[in-house]
This record gives structure tokens, sequence and C-alpha cells, in this order.
């Protein structure tokens, strides 16, 4: 059976409607550079933690980043940096 | 640079353990708490590190997501620091240190002299003392200008000098005078006599009238040159010749036959230690001088007094004010004992030779000299004879 694909919530909503950036509504919003490190702003907070996986809360986004040697180099309540070899970021 | 910060703030380990580990981690990105190096080694056990400032209040996060919290170790100055936090008695040796460098800084405990060459350290240290610089004082109550103002005043030798305080260090500095040469009064007017009898053997007139020729033979008070000078009357006149008086100046050089004589007894009393002794310890303390000896008397009639003292030196070789002095009292007899002739004959000739060239002077030479000696009365005398040349003349002032 096909997966229904998520609908869209009241925030992508809005940020459509008025033309406005995502991550100023409240938006994830994920940074990569290169494969060294992953920047994310906006997020729920950490759902599992590995050095091969790590899952972080989005909101009704769950970002699954895999890798090795991966680390939670810093957190707040705004943002979180990851560092290690990253090999893929898999939105759910 | 980072793990430096964390060491001077300190850090804690800490290892959460419960269903969800994960909501305590989140719940300290709200609550704004930094942490670092996390490993989830198990499921349902996390490990971070936090700022030690951070520490206080996590329990109660723990607790709110159903986590227990253990401390896996700590890190840094403000632990270790805290370590000493029940030793008392270190705790008070170090304020009462920390104390004595606040309060003992206030107090003047060196006083250097620098720039004399002539004039003693010590005569200038004891004329400070009297007004009011010495070692002890206490140093912001001092004025320095009246210091130097009245220790000057006892210092005729002193031209100028300043006292600076750098600390515990007070510092003099001084000048001396420039010793006035010595003045010529060549208004007073006179004559050059003999000095000592002899023969003149060059004469060298400056001012005034030679009295004497080369070659004659002069006995101490003799007139060498004259002071008046001869002002013969205009030719044809009848007035008789005026004598003009005037300072006489010149040389004159002869030579002279010295003789000098010292003795010395044959028999010399010596000291011979008994071997009994006594020794005496005090503190000196800021410049006081605690006796622990009180006021015991010295039970020997003769006795010797040896004192050490040492000082509290710190490792650049400044003397602090802390002293402990030991004097120690050997008694002694008194034992006569022969005097080895040759070695006091020799001793003496050497004083007399001594005597001599400091009574030729600098102008003066020996020609030739001998020495007798006799023995008389248990008393040994050396006799010189010496043949000189040497300056004949002196200025005696006219009247």
């Amino acid at each position: 059976m096909e997966r229904k694909p998520k609908k869209e919530g009241l925030l992508e909503k809005t940020a459509q409607a008025l033309d406005l950036p995502g991550e100023v509504v409240g938006l994830p919003r994920v940074e990569i550079v290169g494969r060294q490190e992953l920047r994310m702003e906006n997020h729920r907070g950490i759902l599992a933690y590995g050095p091969e996986e790590i899952l972080i809360s989005g909101g009704k986004l769950i970002i699954k980043v895999r890798g090795t040697g991966l680390e939670l180099k810093a957190m707040n309540a705004g943002g979180l940096l990851i560092t290690g070899a990253l090999l893929s970021v898999e939105l759910t | 640079m980072g793990r430096v910060v964390n060491l001077l703030r300190g850090s804690v380990r800490l290892e959460v353990s419960g269903a969800f580990p994960e909501r305590f981690l989140n719940l300290c990105a709200q609550r704004g708490v930094a942490f670092w190096r996390v490993e989830w080694p198990e499921e349902h056990v996390l490990r971070l590190t936090v700022a030690w400032q951070d520490r206080k209040g996590l329990e109660d996060l723990a607790r709110r997501t159903g986590c227990t919290l253990d401390e896996a170790g700590q890190r840094g100055v403000p632990p270790f620091l805290l370590r000493f936090r029940k030793r008392y008695a270190l705790l008070i040796g170090l304020a009462l240190a920390l104390t004595a460098v606040i309060v003992l800084s206030r107090f003047v405990l060196v006083v250097e002299v620098e720039g004399n060459e002539t004039v003693p350290a010590q005569v200038i240290l004891t004329e400070l003392q009297r007004a009011g610089l010495r070692p002890g004082v206490y140093g912001p109550g001092l004025s320095v200008r009246d210091i130097s103002n009245e220790a000057m005043l006892h210092l005729d030798d002193l031209a100028w000098m300043a006292v600076n305080l750098h600390g515990i260090r007070a510092q003099v500095v001084v000048r001396e005078k420039v010793a006035k040469p010595e003045m010529v009064d060549e208004s007073a007017l006179g004559d050059i006599v003999a000095e000592a009898p002899g023969i003149v053997t060059r004469m060298e007139v400056w001012a005034g009238d030679a009295a004497v020729a080369e070659g004659a033979t002069v006995l101490p008070g003799d007139v060498l040159i004259r002071g008046s000078v001869k002002m013969a009357p205009p030719l044809y006149s009848e007035n008789p010749p005026e004598w003009m008086p005037v300072r006489a100046m010149g040389r004159v050089e002869g030579r002279t036959w010295r003789t000098m004589a010292a003795s010395i007894p044959l028999e010399a009393e010596v000291k011979e230690l008994t071997g009994d002794e006594k020794s005496v310890y005090s503190l000196t303390i800021l410049g006081q001088r605690v006796n622990f000896y009180q006021n015991s008397g010295i039970p020997f009639d003769r006795y010797d007094k040896i004192a050490n003292t040492w000082n509290l030196t710190l490792p650049g070789g400044l003397v602090l004010p802390f002293a402990v002095r030991r004097e120690t009292f050997r008694a002694y007899r008194a034992a006569a004992v022969p005097v080895e002739e040759a070695a006091a004959q020799s001793m003496l000739e050497s004083r007399l030779a001594d005597q001599l060239l400091e009574l030729l002077g600098e102008t003066g030479t020996v020609v030739s000299q001998q020495f007798s000696a006799v023995r008389r009365d248990g008393a040994l005398t050396v006799t010189l004879t010496a043949e000189c040349r040497e300056e004949l003349g002196r200025f005696v002032p006219a009247g």
C-alpha cells in the first residue's frame, strides 16, 4: 500500500501565502556544510542519539541524520550543531 | 582556548539514566544549559558534560523527565578549590599570609643608601634613624622631604639627598660634596725658613730674596728666602734703599740626615683561652632587639666577645630587618711569652721606614738608610739613620 504523503501544516501554508521564508514562521531550517557539519534551526528536540544516527524533531518533520562518528557539538532551544562524517539526511 | 576556559570555569560530567534520556537533553537546550561531549553508551543512559555554574538545578530537570542524575566526575579550578573548603588550618594560614602581605607591605623593611663614597652608609642610616626613617616604620606616614632635610642638617659632607619609598624598600640617594681645594693665602707676608738641618742643594726663588746660597748648611729656623725685596734708589739719589715686604715663595731642596727610633718590649702578654665559654641569643625584629638571656651576667673576669648575626635574606639578596644574633663569651687568662727578636726587629725596621716615607711626603726621597738594634732594659730599640733629599723650606708668616 502506497504511503499517503503528509499534509502541509498551517505554518507552511502561511509562509507560502504571505511569500515569507519558512524559518521566519518557525519552520525547521537545515544547513549542511560539506560532509562534516550540519546545522539546524527551529528544531523541537532530539529524539534519538548515537554515533551513527541522530533523530531530530522538527515539529511535523523528523530529520534522520546518518553517518559515522556523529556528535552533538552544541545545542540550545533554537538550534543545534552536529559534526562527524555525514552520509545522508532523511526527512520523514 | 575553549579547553582553557572550561578548565577555569570548571565542568561536571553527568550520567542521566531513564526511559527517555533525550528529553533531559532537550530540556537542557530549552533552559539554555550549555553541554558538550554527549555520549549515548546504552539505550537508556546518556552522558554529557555541563559547566560548573549550570550544575545546580539539573536534578529538577532530571526529575521532570523521569530520569536519575549521577555525577561521573568534576574538573577545573572551582572543584579543585572546593576541596580545601573544610581545611580550616590551611584557610586560616592563607588568610594570615594574605594579611601579612597586605599589612607588612605598608611598612618600611629595608633602607638602602646609594651614591656615597666617603661618607659611611652607617653614618647616613644613623641620621635617618634619628629623623624617623628606620626599618619597621609605617611608610605612608612618612614625610620624606622633612626626613631628608633633617638628616642633611647633620651630614655636612653631603650636598644632596633624596628619599624614595618603593613599597617595603626605602631608597636613599645621596650626593657628596666636592672637597674644596686648599687655598693659599697670598696676602699673608713672611719668610721661608728651614724645617730640618741640612745642606742646600738647589734654590728656586719665585718671590723674595734668597738668604742662603746653594751648598750652605742650615739649621731649623734659619731663613732661606727672605720675605722682603730691596728697592734700590734711583741713580745719583741720596735716599737710602727701601725694603718692600712680600710673601716669600720658592723651593729649597737639600740633603738631610734623619734619625728615628722605635722600641718594643721583648716579652709580650698574650691571651690563653681557658676553654670556658658562654653563648647568648637575641632576636632583632624591625630594629627592636629581644634578648633571650634577660639580665644574666658574664661569669668571667677576662673574656673575648664574638658576635654572629644571621639576617633573613630574600633570594634576590634583599636583607630584611629580621635577624638572629649570637654572642659568645670566651674566657681567657693573660700569659707572658718571649717575643722573637728577629721578627720584632724586622717589624720595627719596616715601621720606621714607613714613618720616614710619610715624613718626607711626595717630594722627598731616601738616598740611603741604615738600621741599628740595641737590647736594653728588656726592650729592643731600633734606630734608623737615613740620608734624604727633601724640601727644606716652610713658610712662616711675619710677626
